[in-house]
């Protein structure tokens, strides 16, 4: 094993097994979400043929694997992590913490199968104006940073590869360099859906039957699998719950998770809304039940396989149509029927393969009668269950990660990054001016907090040498 | 003022101070749904009000869509609501109207119960002097304020008309819509706002437009710029919208040759000229490279690219001619943006987010992005674009403060202040205690 902080020769022909970094700004621990999941799968996977580092700059807590390290790292620690490495895979905002790979000639992989400036269009509506307009700035400035340095990007479907190949036009990426006259796109910016586990799924105990307070073991469980954001629209769910318990007392609703591993991801506006329409429905505690922590990854199977139909609604809007539901994933690892709005990659294919029911947005009517089908009409739901059996298979994360794989196996530098003087490409928009003292100040604190003294007297001289390299 | 949840959009009941007339709930849920559907942004009520565009009429009660109203001071709904300030609460009622207009929003005028408005010709006086003043404010453009100005002072010897200036510049700094493209439903407003109700009133403000010169401003028609390419779909394309542009005077610059044609009249003007003479430009296949100063300009530009896809023209041209940056160019200042299909609409939405695009301002207003980018293959959203142009939604935001929470060095100052050295030592103690322990629990393996 490479001992931390030896360098690789990053010139010349790299070693027949690269050395891969995979980083995340999830903190790592059984808590798993979405991203963190990610990470840990494509480690999985690529430790079977190379050494492997999975980093988080969020915090690690007990939490290991016989193939590869996992570190917590910032500061000092994340530069000897990423100099260890050949290749690095992250999400996220490492690029802002680890700002000296920008300028290294690492093999940089960016997994952008999050558009998050879309997110935020949705989630930064509680930071006021000013902070909404300057959150989705400020990430649109984080994507574009990767965009411009990554040597090969991961987005999770066809649809999100379009988007991202329009803004990696706008930056000049999308050149005869990186994909050819013959337009491979894939060279460049590859799909990486989010997989499922190969193993099947094994319920060890109950994790909601006769054992949540109010739900008996012959109820019938609708699942809401994961976290509640605002471009979820959990309200039309609560009011569907509310009609079809008049006729089936036996409904029950169960939300899998309110408070996210991560305490960097705020508590949203609609899960606060959604648990006051439910108390005011009267239906806390005997149709709705909210489970206030996060349910770990490794016994999510107890939670799911206790359920009868999965579901996720969310509101008709840009962020829908190029998001990839993750939870969605864990109703086809379970073979759970799912109900689900239209307009993302899943809700319009649910009928078209037969395994569950699209719906349009905030249409109560509409998704209480398909809850009742999937719910209350067997041979209906022994139908979804079966295609849901076949369709599943093509997103085992061994099949998903096939690309990932294929080029941690022939690692390489983007071909415009290396012939291409960096000052000749298409530079992003600033969408604001240079720091101000109150950012810089803003800095200060950040790496007071995450690296202490020594990270702060760092970033210091790298200001300095950047500055007098400059002639400033 | 009464806000009413619809499915994803919040309508706002403006209503007048004083007003005594009600609403009917057949009424509030035709407006209420007609605004949900996206089909106008506001709907006032008003006698003989025949389901037409209006720009302003007077009327009690206006439901708004709450994001159209994101370009008004707050202000101008206390006047209207609570009759304060100095201007009356109908004139204010008004001016909000015409101001939802310049902003790009739609004003549908339905039949409905109305107040009737008083109309004296000397009592009143004050308040027709504060509704021209509003009209001077409100009214678009440049070069309507020089006629308007001698029309309102032919029918009123009015000498307070330098008070205008400030809120006119505020107003028209913020609007989104050509004057041309307005200039059409103006002549009965602008009768509303100076209160000339009656037949008498009506006769001597025509008179008065005839004399200043203003009707023919009024009946001007827009100035449409098409910019194709000398040959092939995209000079098609153009051709067909040049052909479903009725009553607008259209000029079609091509790109290769850089020849300007109106009708089958092959014009002697400089190209540098027509942005400055456009109220609308249309770059079908082009870039701002085919029509010098055509970024700089405050009119609306779209962006057709339904001929094209957007990959293969990036790699069919050597990396010297930059079209990466062109199309950078193109996605900053476009209005509208056509496709040529759903694959290419989400390359160009890309596009669009990288420059920040995808914003706020642009989402609030229509979630769906369709008046950002959209598909387009029959030609007729660009038409329509062409007859009602509006700049996008993120044009002339106003400068944003970036946002911080509360400094330390400020924390550390207030405690001081409150407490002493004592408080601040202790509120750092707590400090480090927290960091300490909201770190403790993380560790490497």
């Amino acid at each position: 094993m490479t001992e931390l902080g030896t360098a690789p020769q990053t010139t010349g022909r790299l070693p027949l097994r690269a050395r891969i970094l995979v980083v995340t700004g999830e903190p790592l621990s059984g808590l798993l979400a979405g991203p963190g999941i990610r990470a840990w799968e494509m480690s999985v996977a690529l430790s079977l043929s190379h050494p492997v580092r999975l980093v988080s700059t969020n915090g690690v807590e007990d939490i290991s694997h016989e193939r590869f390290e996992i570190h917590y790292a910032t500061g000092e620690e994340l530069r000897a992590q990423t100099d260890w490495a050949d290749v690095i895979v992250f999400q996220g905002f490492l690029l802002e913490e680890a700002w000296w790979i920008a300028d290294s000639d690492k093999i940089i992989v960016a997994d952008v199968y999050d558009p998050m400036h879309l997110e935020q269009l949705e989630q930064a509506k509680d930071l006021g104006e000013d902070g909404r307009r300057a959150a989705i700035s400020d990430v649109t400035a984080v994507l574009n940073k990767q965009l411009a340095r990554a040597d090969y990007l991961l987005c999770a479907s066809t649809k999100q590869r379009d988007f991202w190949i329009g803004q990696l036009a706008v930056l000049g990426r999308i050149n005869v360099l990186t994909v050819g006259r013959e337009q491979n796109i894939s060279a460049l910016v590859d799909v990486v859906p989010f997989g499922l586990q190969d193993e099947p799924p094994q319920q060890r105990k109950h994790g909601i039957r006769g054992v949540v307070p109010g739900i008996g073991r012959d109820d019938k469980i609708v699942i809401w699998g994961g976290g509640v954001y605002n471009w979820f629209d959990p309200l039309t769910l609560v009011n569907a719950i509310g009609r079809l318990a008049t006729r089936h007392p036996d409904v029950r609703l169960y939300f899998m998770g309110l408070k996210h591993p991560n305490p960097g991801v705020p508590d949203m506006r609609i899960a606060w809304e959604t648990q006051q329409l439910a108390e005011r429905l009267g239906l806390v505690g005997r149709h709705v039940f909210f489970n206030s922590g996060w349910v770990p990854y490794t016994e999510r199977s107890d939670h799911l396989l206790d359920a009868d139909v999965g579901v996720s609604t969310h509101f008709d809007h840009v962020e829908t149509e190029f998001s990839f539901r993750t939870r969605i994933l864990d109703y086809l690892w379970t073979g759970l029927p799912i109900v689900a709005t239209r307009g993302d990659s899943f809700g319009d294919i649910l009928d078209e393969e037969g395994i569950g029911r699209g719906v349009p947005a905030e249409d109560v009517v509409a998704l209480e009668a398909a809850l009742e089908e999937m719910l209350y009409d067997e041979a209906a739901a022994a139908e979804a269950r079966k295609n849901l059996a076949r369709y599943a298979e093509q997103f085992r994360w061994s099949q998903a990660l096939e690309p990932l794989k294929a080029f941690a196996a022939a690692p390489h530098r983007a071909a415009d990054h290396v012939l291409i003087a960096p000052s000749t490409m298409v530079e992003a928009p600033a969408p604001t001016g240079p720091p101000t003292l109150r950012e810089y100040a803003g800095v200060l604190a950040r790496s007071l907090r995450s690296g202490g003294i020594r990270e702060v007297s760092r970033r210091a001289r790298g200001f300095v040498t950047r500055r007098w390299a400059r002639g400033e | 003022m009464v806000s009413l949840m619809g499915r994803g959009v919040v309508v706002v009941t403006v209503t007048l101070a004083g007003a005594t007339t009600t609403l009917s709930d057949a009424l509030r849920l035709e407006a209420v749904s007609r605004i949900e559907s996206g089909s106008t942004e506001a709907v006032c009520f008003t006698a003989d009000g025949a389901g037409e565009w209006v720009l302003a009429a007077p009327c009690d009660v206006l439901l708004v869509a709450e994001a159209a109203l994101s370009g008004i001071e707050p202000e101008l709904i206390t006047r209207i609501s609570d009759g304060s300030g100095s201007t009356d609460p109908r004139t204010a009622m008004l001016e909000l109207q015409w101001r939802l207009s310049l902003n790009g929003h739609r004003v549908l005028a339905l039949d409905g119960p109305t107040t009737p408005r008083p109309v004296s010709t000397v009592v009143d006086e004050q308040r027709r002097v504060a509704a021209i003043l509003t009209a001077l404010a409100v009214l678009p453009g440049t070069q309507l304020y020089g006629p308007l100005t001698a029309a309102v002072q032919l029918y009123f010897d009015l000498d307070t008309i330098g008070q205008a200036p400030s809120l006119r510049e505020s107003v028209q700094r913020r609007r989104r819509v050509p004057d041309r493209a307005l200039t059409r439903l103006m002549e009965p407003a602008v009768a509303h706002l100076v209160g000339a109700e009656d037949r008498a009133d009506r006769e001597r403000l025509n008179a008065s437009f005839d004399a200043s010169g203003l009707r023919a401003v009024l009946t001007e028609p827009l100035h449409v710029v098409v910019v194709a390419p000398d040959t092939g779909p995209a000079r098609v394309r153009a051709e067909q919208l040049i052909g479903q542009l009725d009553g607008m005077t259209v000029r079609l610059v091509t790109g290769g040759s850089g020849e300007i044609l109106q009708g089958d009249t092959r014009l002697d003007c400089s190209l540098v000229e027509q942005p400055l003479w456009a109220d609308v430009i249309v770059l079908v296949a082009s870039t701002f490279d085919d029509v010098p100063g055509a970024a700089r300009t405050d009119v609306p530009v779209v962006v057709d690219f339904s001929t094209i896809d957007v990959v293969a023209w990036l790699l069919e041209a050597p990396l010297s001619w930059h079209r990466s940056t062109a199309l950078q160019e193109l996605m900053t200042r476009a209005d509208l943006v056509l496709a040529s299909n759903d694959r290419q609409r989400d390359v160009l939405l890309g596009a669009l987010a990288g420059q920040v695009r995808v914003n706020a301002a642009v989402y609030d207003e229509d979630p769906s992005l369709l008046s950002l980018v959209r598909t387009d293959e029959s030609g007729i959203a660009l038409a329509d674009f062409c007859r009602r142009p509006v700049r996008a939604a993120d044009t002339n935001l106003r400068p944003f403060v970036r946002p911080t929470k509360p400094g330390d060095l400020a924390m550390a100052m207030h405690y001081l202040r409150e407490g002493g050295p004592a408080a601040l030592a202790g509120r750092v103690a707590a400090r480090v205690k927290r960091l300490h322990t909201s770190r403790a629990p993380r560790k490497t393996r």
